[in-house]
């Protein structure tokens, strides 16, 4: 059986995530070369803004009879949809007509994709905008008198940036293609990033922006002096970074590959010829709008609006990443959507869909080696019988649990840091591979891995193996698979050696383990079956 | 000592405001030529120098009197520039072959580029009483998109209508602008009330009107957003050719069959069920909608009364306003109570309190992008007529303010959103073409507007006519060389009366430099 069909197959009959954690470091890469190499990665984050309907995106025909029922108006006949393989993935067939290279089912098959049902977070309000500055911020405030005013991104590259705006990294850590900066890459001191369209033209009106008067001391009292210097600090990055752009631009706009097509896709386009040219920016954003389909979201030959609107989401995700292959740079990619909130369950005889709370997520990568596709859910949900008050999903997985996968996998945030960003902790779903981490710092490895957990699948006996090369705190915990913490088997200070650690975990079900040393955590999938 | 460092012991030293804000007492003092012209910032899209004249020297009470205006004036006309106004078109929607329904959104696209350059032009051109800056200020609570979802347009006649509607209540009671706007074309399009029926009332208007129209989140639930969905069952616009129109095209009217006669209990109060024989527009109208309205205000007064006022400071006064002035929002809310939601009242005490003329308020709004384009060809005195020169228009739409065209339905972010990398560099661009296209003639003119007998009156006029606060010694030095341009300071005027292009070339330079200012952005 090939892997990709053991995953899918196992997350229909199981709990919905990929099994074993093939990550082996089998390739002979010294420990040097794992080291400060995730300055390499890049994330592409694509905001479905309205609130897009999750049901009819990934269409939940495990439960047939109630989507049918529930959506006497709006619902897509099941040969309409399309079913990966033989599993009970059905995708909206906007994610794969015409699109580049068979879309997203194709990135499915290939093991780039994952689709994570059941997102959200406690007490959903329906507002557009609050529940956006909560997706946003990465803080799920119940006051909505609490101004929601830094991002979960902003506030990271913030502690990582200390002398921030006095000294501004060379390249922009953060590029909006949109006109203006989303709250995500905001931080008190100020924005984390640059918003751009056409690098061209950035690079033409970019000279001589900077202002010949100075900044005002910081902090000030003085409402003018604090927006002169916001507008100061934006002239300043205006002028250093179109030159910035404008090279990364010249050098890799003919590297293009692939013809892209209209809308997103010209954005990515943008952004490839950036990557391509040598920038050194972690966080491309994007904005896709007009999700809030109140009325008409589909047609009557079940295309329409939103079927229009994935389907300019998959070209843009699968032209770029064909692209990105071709080039030789599609290792350093990672990506996800967003969207404040899913639809109602039923449908409300406009042809649409009211405002809902739990939704899907698509995360995708480059190369497999640093995402395990699959389709990631908690078994038997999203319940179309088990509904909120205001009859919407509940979610299984709380949002930042993706986002901690960015942070801690992909940006090389230590569990302080992503604590620091969110005030809680929150486990990573465990949906990327990391590059390369801190762990050989301290690990040696063993049989080829870092931490060796056996028998996995396991009647209950857990053995995690592991040698210590230095001095370093060793923390491992037991989780659910909805990021709850059971158990904490060890927190202590150890000297370099061999361990080899066993417990007994008496529940059948999917578990968790996560392993923190140096500042890195590992998330390792431990299973019990009797 | 470096130079930062020395400017800003020196600006410790100058700092003159108190760290107690000044409260919504009314500013006794006649207006001084800077306190005019800072009203005047705030009130329209640029004071001229005429304008700043008239206003030095008034009482805060004549000044706002001047400026609201009693609310009855006649309103601008667009039928002399617009000829579409009651041109239906069919509905693109209506399984038309491709080509027509691409033909039908390009006349609706070319006729919202129509109607957004005659707006600005009424911003440019107006004179008090003042309608506009508060119009732009509903339509961004009020919101409404021209392009609302993937496939959609509002024809734009609706939106001429919408404009007209907030343009007539920008002064009026509260609860009539709430009334107008749920029954508005454009509104009920918008918003999806078109499609609300009895078996299925659809939420989005409900929800949009309590969370960004009236009160904001936290003071509702759900229920109440189901009820008032129901009342609103069964209203439609007449938006296109072919379709019924018994109150005439464009207008709203009324399917009695798809309107739900149940009773609707809203924040406790119950609307009672009506009798078939009772279902009719006239009926539904008043004794449900009206009624509806009604218990929003009602019931809900304190927060509607703190939501709108903190809108309207946002706008005015200042977009991040701190705990200190929470305390002047209250005062506010508090005014709009006891005057039942009369709006004017409302703008008559902001304009006129001394918190309003705050050392601190003063030079610490960001302009917007409307603020920015028109103030300056408002203040370089452009003579081209906007509808034979969309530049400014395509300008604002380019650094993110398209008018009847925002983001979403929260309508723009405002404040620090308007600067950015991508706006900011594009701001100078289209500040130079303004600039270019203003010729020697026009500058000398500008020019002579001023007190031009001393080369020092005049920057300290000019500077404070383009910047909005005092600048320190050593930048004014810098600005008065280059607006010199090797005249001597003695020989200036000479230079002026000669019409010598030595000082256009001067006020070139300086206006370059002026728009390269940060504080150029701030009004």
């Amino acid at each position: 059986m090939k892997r990709r069909e053991f995953i899918i197959n196992t997350a229909a009959a199981t709990a919905g995530v990929a099994l074993m954690n093939k990550k082996s470091y089998s390739k002979e890469r010294s420990v040097e070369e794992f080291m400060n190499t995730d300055s390499q990665n890049i994330l592409i984050i694509i905001e479905l803004f309205g609130g897009n309907d999750g049901l009819n995106t990934i269409i939940p025909y495990d439960q047939e009879d109630l989507y049918l029922e529930l959506r006497p108006n709006l619902h897509i006949p099941k040969e309409f949809a399309i079913q990966f393989g033989d599993s009970d993935l059905f995708l909206n067939s906007g994610l794969i007509d015409g699109v580049h290279n068979g879309g997203m089912m194709n990135l499915m098959s290939t093991g780039k994709l994952a689709v994570v049902q059941g997102i959200g977070y406690d007490n959903p309000t329906l507002s557009h905008f609050r529940s956006s500055d909560i997706w946003h911020s990465g803080i799920n405030s119940t006051d909505p008198n609490e101004k929601l005013l830094e991002g979960w991104l902003g506030r990271y590259f913030a502690k990582i940036l200390n002398n921030y705006p006095d000294d501004i990294p060379a390249h922009p850590i953060a590029i909006s293609l949109e006109g203006t900066i989303p709250l995500m890459l905001k931080s008190a001191k100020g924005d984390m990033g640059v918003s751009l369209q056409n690098p061209e033209r950035f690079y033409q009106l970019g000279e001589g922006l900077t202002p010949k008067s100075l900044r005002y001391h910081t902090p000030t009292d003085s409402f003018h002096e604090r927006e002169f210097n916001f507008i100061h600090v934006v002239a300043e990055q205006s002028e250093k970074y179109s030159q910035v752009v404008k090279e990364a631009y010249e050098k890799g706009k003919d590297k293009i590959k692939v013809n892209y097509s209209t809308g997103l896709p010209q954005k990515f386009r943008v952004i490839s010829s950036l990557i391509a040219g040598g920038i050194q920016t972690r966080v491309f954003y994007m904005r896709l709008s007009n999700f809030d389909s109140h009325a008409q979201q589909m047609q009557y030959d079940y295309t329409g609006a939103h079927y229009t609107l994935l389907n300019n989401l998959a070209r843009g995700i699968c032209e770029f990443l064909d692209d990105a292959q071709q080039q030789g740079f599609a290792d350093r990619i990672v990506g996800m959507t967003t969207s404040e909130f899913g639809r109602r369950v039923n449908d409300n005889g406009s042809r649409g869909t009211d405002h809902g709370a739990a939704s899907m997520q698509f995360m995708f990568a480059g190369s497999d080696e640093y995402i395990e596709g699959g389709y990631y859910r908690v078994e038997g949900k999203p319940d179309l019988n088990d509904l909120d008050e205001f009859e919407n999903l509940r979610h299984q997985y709380d949002f930042r649990r993706t986002y901690n996968d960015v942070l801690e996998t992909w940006l090389g945030a230590s569990p302080e840091d992503s604590r620091d960003v969110f005030g809680d902790t929150f486990l990573p779903l465990g949906i990327l591979n990391k590059r390369a981490s801190s762990v050989w710092e301290f690990i040696r490895p063993t049989e080829n891995q870092d931490f060796l957990v056996y028998p996995n699948p396991s009647s209950g006996n857990l053995n995690i193996r592991f040698e210590l090369k230095k001095y370093a705190r060793v923390i491992i915990e037991l989780y659910s698979t909805i990021g709850q913490r059971i158990e904490v088997f060890t927190n202590e200070l150890l000297p370099g050696g061999n361990y080899n650690y066993n417990h007994f975990v008496y529940n059948t079900g999917e578990y968790n383990i996560a392993i923190t040393v140096g500042n890195t955590r590992i998330i390792k999938k431990f299973i019990v079956i009797r | 000592m470096k130079r930062r460092d020395f400017l800003s012991l020196k600006l410790d030293i100058q700092k003159k405001y108190s760290d107690s804000l000044m409260s919504l007492d009314e500013y006794t003092e006649p207006l001084d030529k800077a306190a005019a012209t800072h009203l005047l910032r705030r009130v329209t899209f640029g004071p001229t120098k005429r304008l700043i004249d008239e206003f030095t020297g008034l009482s805060v009470s004549e000044a706002v009197e001047r400026i609201l205006g009693n609310g009855t004036e006649a309103l601008p006309d667009g039928y002399e520039d617009l000829n579409w106004l009651d041109t239906a078109e069919e509905n693109p929607r209506d399984g038309l072959p491709i080509q027509i329904r691409g033909a039908i959104e390009g006349r609706h696209a070319t006729r919202h580029g129509e109607l957004k350059t005659w707006w600005l032009e009424q911003m440019r051109t107006e004179e008090a009483p003042f309608f506009e800056k508060l119009t732009l200020f509903w339509s961004t609570v009020w919101c409404i998109e021209f392009a609302y979802d993937t496939l959609e347009l509002i024809p734009p006649p609706l939106l001429y209508r919408n404009n007209q509607m907030l343009r007539r209540n920008r002064i009026g009671n509260y609860r009539d602008m709430a009334f107008d706007d749920t029954l508005n074309g454009a509104m009920l399009l918008y918003q999806s009330v078109n499609f609300s029926t009895k078996d299925s009332p659809n939420e989005n208007y409900p929800r949009e009107l309590l969370e960004l129209f009236t009160m904001g989140i936290g003071n509702y639930s759900e229920g109440d957003i189901r009820e008032m969905a129901r009342v609103l069952t069964g209203f439609r616009v007449a938006a296109h050719a072919f379709t019924p129109k018994p109150n005439g095209q464009f207008e709203s009217y009324f399917l009695p069959d798809l309107h739900d006669i149940g009773a609707k209990t809203i924040f406790g109060e119950t609307i009672p069920a009506r009798d078939i024989s009772q279902n009719s527009e006239d009926l539904v109208k008043e004794e449900e909608v009206r009624r509806m309205i009604d218990i929003l205000f009602e019931q809900r007064p304190l927060p509607i009364a703190k939501f709108i006022c903190t809108k309207i400071y946002n706008y005015f006064v200042y977009s991040s306003p701190g705990d200190a002035n929470e305390q002047i929002i209250n005062e506010l809310a508090i005014t709009f109570i006891q005057n039942d939601f009369e709006l004017k009242p409302v703008f008559a005490k902001l304009f006129k309190s001394k918190h309003f003329y705050d050392e601190n308020i003063i030079g610490c709004q960001i302009k917007t992008p409307l603020e920015f384009i028109v103030g300056l060809e408002r203040q370089l005195k452009t003579t081209y007529k906007i509808n034979e020169q969309p530049m400014a228009s395509n300008a604002c739409d380019d650094i993110e303010q398209e008018l009847y065209n925002p983001p979403n339905v929260g309508s723009w972010k405002g404040y620090r959103s308007w600067i950015s990398t991508k706006t900011y560099p594009l701001r100078r661009k289209y500040a130079v073409d303004i600039l270019d296209m203003t010729n020697h003639a026009q500058l000398i003119l500008l020019i002579k507007e001023f007190n031009y007998s001393d080369i020092d009156l005049f920057l300290n006029d000019i500077l404070s006519y383009f910047l909005p606060k005092t600048i320190e010694s050593d930048r004014v030095d810098f600005f008065k060389d280059i607006l010199l341009n090797g005249i001597s300071a003695q020989n200036w005027t000479n230079e002026v009366n000669n019409s010598s292009t030595s000082v256009t070339e001067g006020m070139r330079a300086f206006m370059s430099e002026i728009i390269l200012s940060p504080d150029f952005h701030l009004i």
